[in-house]
């Protein structure tokens, strides 16, 4: 895709370049830092104002899944994730029913009030966070409104939501694709519809309705829920799912100068103090860079099947710096052995 | 211009969310317009793509076309163009949007000496008539993905307690010595197949690499293993399994193993008495390993040999019309 700024952006890109910074690890979920991508700008933006999913694709260790946080901080939204795995089913997006739980009470022959067992998902609280505050204060028979937001323990990331936009979310579902091949079709219902109901209760959830900001140039004008679906790419999506998701696929440029160009402001962003107080530092980054290129082209010619990620670089970046390893040096090729090629 | 879509390739096409995306977002150039659409699945190539070569026209603001909905005159109209050319105008609605994924069909021109030298036929256009027909599956794509699910699926346990199987075992006072668990069909195990090689099967060779290449990209590269085998029935002591590559002695426990073959029914030396012992080995296999066994025939079932059932009971015909309600309703649930 080309670069393109001649629309109405709303979406801010600030990264948090503090002079206390910066040492930030490639899978880090803080959010503090993304390289700018005016292309995966505008994809955020076309979610959010047709309330679509945005589905990244890319390779393993290309920055999918740091994005969501990365947005939600410049967002203010609520921050959720979970990251899908082979036994993952649609519903445990929803909620979670404690079932050993309730046959253990059940055999104590103790009160077995069915909400007790039942926890609230990602969805649950990106669609109606004020609907899981009360169901959890209900399940803890605690007066109605009672529960202090900051005291919230069940809230997942409670101690970055608590500071954020209580009606607005941004849900990461990481790795879709390792998911069983009806997950996606699953999750088209309740993506659609904006509402599930949970079977143990027959409770219907819906998504609460938001009044736009006034503020035309608000990002809470457009609207108040992104969800953020990343996928390997190691199988096949159902088309249907795909149909209905604004779709980014993150591509390292095959220029050399180019991806050097875009490694090395990434390891700005991510460990600006290491290169700062490093006497070579920029340097060093270029070599890193330099030698990461190469074993990229080289695994593409052997079809290796699997790249040098970005997360990589940035891994072996590190290790250069805190161990004092020069590229060019014999102990790198243990550097690239273990780092890199694996 | 959405009927056109619709009726063109039979997919859903977001035409609201691409005009509400517009509306909100107010690319000022195509470039950008096309960039949104492309985001939503959608080719845009712009109203330049109706116009023939040579021809300046005035292209419609984007944000004009939106803000002036109510207004009595279309904003198409603010074109100057010619009298477009037919060819254009059928075309229309498919030149300026469409589906990305769509692509029209691509063929070749058979480069034979004496078509050559025939006559152009009537209409003139030579090569609609001599276009190579496209790679038809012998399942259908829309199916695909349910009959492998159905076909291949095991079942797993899921973290819903099978209510009525605990009622049942605590009123006969059964031990508990586990709770039961519901079980769900996945495919998260993973796929083997054994694919017969020989040469009566010659006409499916692309069938078979097609269909590995599916289950790869359905159920993923790492979950889908394929060991390529031929039956050699002029050995001296009777037709044997031969591999090009052997399968371990031990397969993964409990996926699924799909047998692609004919068992023998259109080669030449069927001559209607089909001896099932070459495959033998196969199926000793999948039983060792407890991995169960569902076997893909290029052949109509008034053909299969009358043991095949029996050995196999979960056989399938390969072909066009095999649908989802065919499997089901054939399915032995022996898992």
């Amino acid at each position: 895709m080309k670069s393109i700024v001649d629309y109405n952006q709303f979406l801010p890109w600030k990264n948090n370049l503090g002079a206390s910074a910066v040492e930030v690890g490639p899978d880090d979920r803080s959010g503090m830092v993304y390289l700018h991508d005016p292309n995966l700008q505008l994809a955020a933006e076309i979610a959010i104002v047709t309330q679509r999913p945005l589905l990244i694709r890319g390779q393993p260790g290309s920055g999918k899944s740091s994005f969501a946080p990365f947005v939600a901080r410049n967002l203010n939204w609520r921050y959720y994730e979970t990251t899908i795995t082979g036994r993952t089913e649609a519903k445990d997006l929803l909620w979670k029913f404690d079932a050993l739980a309730r046959l253990r009470d059940a055999q104590a022959k103790s009160d077995i009030d069915p909400r007790r067992y039942v926890t609230p998902g990602v969805m649950w609280w990106a669609f109606n966070r004020e609907n899981a505050i009360d169901f959890i204060s209900q399940r803890k028979s605690l007066p109605k409104g009672k529960v202090a937001v900051r005291d919230n323990e069940d809230e997942p990331l409670a101690e970055i939501n608590y500071k954020r936009d209580p009606f607005r979310a941004v849900v990461l579902i990481d790795e879709i694709d390792k998911a069983d091949p009806e997950l996606p079709n699953d999750l088209l219902e309740v993506l659609g519809l904006n509402r599930f109901r949970i079977d143990e209760l027959d409770l219907l959830i819906e998504r609460k309705t938001l009044e736009p900001d006034p503020r035309k140039n608000s990002p809470n004008h457009f609207g108040g829920l992104l969800i953020i679906i990343t996928t390997n790419q190691e199988r096949d999506l159902p088309d249907a799912f795909v149909r209905r998701c604004v779709v980014h696929i993150i591509e390292e440029p095959e220029d050399e100068n180019k991806q050097i160009e875009r490694l090395t402001e990434i390891a700005k962003l991510h460990m600006s103090t290491l290169i700062e107080s490093h006497h070579d530092g920029e340097k060093l980054v270029c070599k890193v860079a330099r030698t990461h290129y190469k074993l990229r082209q080289e695994a593409k010619k052997r079809r290796l099947g699997r790249e040098p990620s970005t997360a990589e670089f940035l891994d072996a970046l590190k290790v250069c710096f805190r161990l004092e390893i020069d590229p060019e040096s014999e102990l790198w090729h243990q550097v690239e052995q273990n780092v890199f090629i694996k | 211009m959405v009927n056109a879509l619709t009726s063109h390739n039979g997919s859903k096409v977001g035409l609201a969310e691409l005009l509400t995306a517009l509306k909100l977002l107010k690319p000022e150039s195509n470039e950008t317009l096309a960039l949104i659409a492309e985001s939503l699945g959608l080719n845009w190539r712009g109203i330049d793509a109706l116009q023939p070569s040579g021809v300046e026209g005035q292209l419609p603001l984007i944000e004009d076309s939106l803000e002036k909905v109510d207004a009595d005159v279309a904003p198409e109209l603010n074109v100057s163009m010619p009298s477009p050319d037919p060819k254009f105008l059928t075309d229309l609605p498919a030149k300026i949007l469409e589906p990305i994924g769509y692509e029209d069909q691509t063929f070749e021109i058979l480069d034979d000496p004496i078509l050559a030298t025939t006559e152009a036929l009537e209409p003139t256009n030579i090569d609609s008539h001599m276009r190579r027909p496209s790679y038809q599956p012998l399942l259908q794509d829309k199916w695909f993905r349910g009959l492998m699910s159905i076909m291949l699926s095991t079942l797993i346990a899921s973290d819903k307690i099978d209510w009525k199987m605990l009622e049942r075992k605590m009123i006969r006072g059964e031990l508990l010595d586990r709770l039961p668990f519901r079980k769900r069909p996945t495919l998260q195990r993973g796929i083997l197949l054994f694919l017969d090689r020989s040469e009566s099967l010659q006409p499916f060779w692309r069938d078979e690499k097609e269909l590995v290449e599916k289950l790869q990209r359905l159920i993923g590269r790492f979950k889908v293993e394929a060991w390529w085998f031929e039956v050699d029935h002029w050995l001296i002591d009777g037709p044997r399994i031969r591999w090009f590559s052997p399968p371990p002695l031990q397969l993964p426990r409990n996926a699924s193993l799909l047998l692609v073959s004919d068992f023998g029914i259109s080669g030449e030396l069927s001559l209607g008495r089909i001896d099932l012992d070459p495959w033998n080995p196969l199926i000793d296999i999948a039983r060792r390993n407890n991995c169960p066994m569902v076997s893909l025939i290029p052949a109509p079932i008034s053909y299969w040999p009358n043991a095949l059932k029996r050995r196999i009971p979960n056989s399938f015909v390969w072909d066009y019309d095999t649908s989802i309600a065919t499997v089901m309703r054939n399915k032995h649930q022996i898992r």
